[in-house]
């Protein structure tokens, strides 16, 4: 079987690179927070024609949905279809240039992934992005590291970035009875103010009443949908002391972070 | 088994040299002398029969010369990049692959619980003297805040190890349980003369809540308790959040804005000198 599979991915590759081997990497990831959960991870393999985000450059719209609301596919959110990571990796231009694969379920604050089997389709460079939660738009992310060839169990140390999509406000849309500004929408995931993810079964100690942090409700019970991208390094949530009052619904002593946030470990099989 | 291996190579080398010539037999049979002794250190009983070979080598005064060829020397410094955090007498750990003092994600041993609680790092270290990949120690003393320590030494026996590696840990000591350091990290294939160059992130060793809290601070901003054998809720090694001080709105803690620290917090120098 797995003689199989090696040759079918070697004809594969035999039509873009002669002299190159297919690798299959065995990728875990560590959540290395004390109170931050990771959404699904999106794991791509890529040319340097594809990128998932660049420090200094706004946010495509792909991340701001994997950074507001977790979404990566048309099946994990159905509003995001034509707007995601799926369809931004599917195109016609990106597709010959990435293969890409979801691994799914959260991953709770200081746990390890089970080891994923990854298929680099001889893609030169990896990339990861995973939403925490509960956050307006924190994700952690790998940008572009050159694939390793030789055989080996290789580490990286992952930071928190910033999307710079929606501002910072640290409001749970749990128990917020605020609206978006103008819209009047309810608080929550992608495209509005509101953290996500408060409700996931790994994330604790929310609180409630919060005023907001990088901005506020405003004396109407609105709270504006700004932006503070492009995207760069997280400068870390606030939280609060107070559960029931204060400008944060996250803990002060839970939820805060340092970098790194992640560590990816790769291993390259012995061919 | 590696061990054992690496080291009677050289030493079958040797007798193949002595045995070949007459008048540069003493001196090469005084070499093995001292090759004996490093047998010892692999921990496998069989050595003893290549210590037999090293016998022959009290008559060769070249054996002197031995240990400049046969061991390899690295000095280790550490930094302490914080503010007011000073940093337990640090172990320095160099040992092959397969050693770890603790693995993120998974809870920590009772030796790193200490170490992080109380800053004695004497457990840590007794239960690195037995691992079979272990090969040598050193221990610093306090390193204040903004601060080098000493440099310490470390001999390793002869072997070129493409696995060996160097585990430091140090506690922050007006913290409940944060450590700083290197985590098993690869020194293999530095020449002598080489310098490598590590910054340290800070993890939070997970066995003791982060109360910041007078009685649980052991560190001269509170002079509370060190070691308490309960474990926190989220009882595993990760990285540390950072501290959240009175000054900025946690009122039980015993710490301020001084205490504060941001990754990385320590800079670790390993130069190859031998």
């Amino acid at each position: 079987m797995k003689n199989l599979v090696l040759s079918t991915a070697l004809l594969g590759s035999a039509l873009f690179a002669a002299n190159t081997q297919a690798i299959e990497l065995q990728v875990s990831i560590s959540n290395l927070t004390q109170g931050m959960s990771f959404t699904p991870r999106l794991l791509v393999a890529h040319t340097s024609d594809v990128d998932l985000y660049q420090t200094g450059v706004a946010a495509s719209t792909p991340l701001a949905w994997l950074a507001e609301s977790g979404s990566i596919t048309d099946a994990s959110n159905a509003a995001s279809a034509g707007e995601n990571f799926e369809w931004m990796l599917e195109t016609t231009e990106n597709a010959p240039n990435n293969t890409w694969q979801v691994f799914g379920g959260l991953l709770a604050p200081a746990t390890t992934s089970a080891a994923y089997t990854f298929e680099t389709n001889d893609m030169p460079y990896l990339s990861l992005v995973s939403m925490l939660i509960p956050t307006n738009d924190a994700f952690v992310g790998m940008d572009s590291i050159a694939i390793p060839s030789a055989p080996g169990t290789y580490n990286y140390y992952l930071n928190a970035y910033d999307a710079g999509t929606e501002l910072n406000d640290e409001i749970s849309p749990a128990t917020s009875t605020a609206t978006e500004a103008g819209s009047g929408d309810a608080l929550g995931g992608y495209g509005v103010p509101g953290m996500a993810g408060v409700g996931a079964p790994t994330v604790s100690n929310i609180g409630s009443a919060a005023t907001g942090v990088a901005v506020q409700i405003d004396g109407s019970n609105q709270i504006a949908d700004g932006t503070d991208g492009p995207v760069h390094i997280h400068r870390n949530v606030m939280g609060d002391t107070d559960a029931t009052a204060g400008r944060s619904d996250l803990d002060a002593t839970v939820h805060r972070w340092l970098n790194p946030v992640a560590r990816i470990t790769i291993i390259v099989p012995a061919s | 088994m590696n061990i054992l291996s690496k080291i009677a190579t050289p030493l079958m080398l040797l007798a193949l040299v002595a045995c070949s010539g007459d008048d540069g037999s003493t001196g090469s049979q005084g070499s093995v002398g001292p090759q004996g002794s490093a047998g010892l250190q692999g921990e496998q009983g069989d050595t003893g029969a290549q210590g037999d070979t090293g016998a022959q080598g009290d008559t060769g005064a070249q054996g002197e010369q031995a240990p400049a060829i046969l061991n390899e020397v690295y000095q280790v410094s550490i930094t302490n990049l914080t503010n007011n955090q000073p940093l337990s007498p640090a172990a320095i750990i160099a040992h092959r692959s397969g050693y770890s003092i603790f693995d993120e994600s998974q809870p920590a041993s009772v030796s790193l619980e200490t170490l992080a609680e109380s800053g004695d790092n004497s457990e840590v270290l007794l239960d690195a003297l037995i691992a079979n990949q272990y090969l040598d120690h050193a221990s610093t003393g306090l390193i204040l805040p903004k601060s080098i320590s000493d440099t310490m030494i470390l001999a390793l026996p002869n072997g070129s190890y493409n696995d060996l590696q160097l585990s430091v840990l140090s506690m922050l000591v007006n913290t409940n349980d944060a450590i700083t350091g290197l985590n098993k990290i690869n020194i293999s294939g530095m020449n002598v003369g080489d310098t490598m160059r590590f910054t340290g992130i800070t993890w939070d060793a997970g066995t003791e809540a982060n109360s910041e809290t007078a009685a649980t601070i052991p560190g001269p901003a509170a002079g509370g308790q060190g070691f308490d054998a309960a474990r926190e809720t989220l009882n595993r090694v990760r990285i540390h959040a950072g501290v959240v001080t009175m000054d900025d709105g946690l009122a039980t803690s015993a710490l301020n804005e001084t205490h504060r620290f941001d990754s990385p917090t320590s800079y670790i120098s390993v130069s190859r000198t031998q």
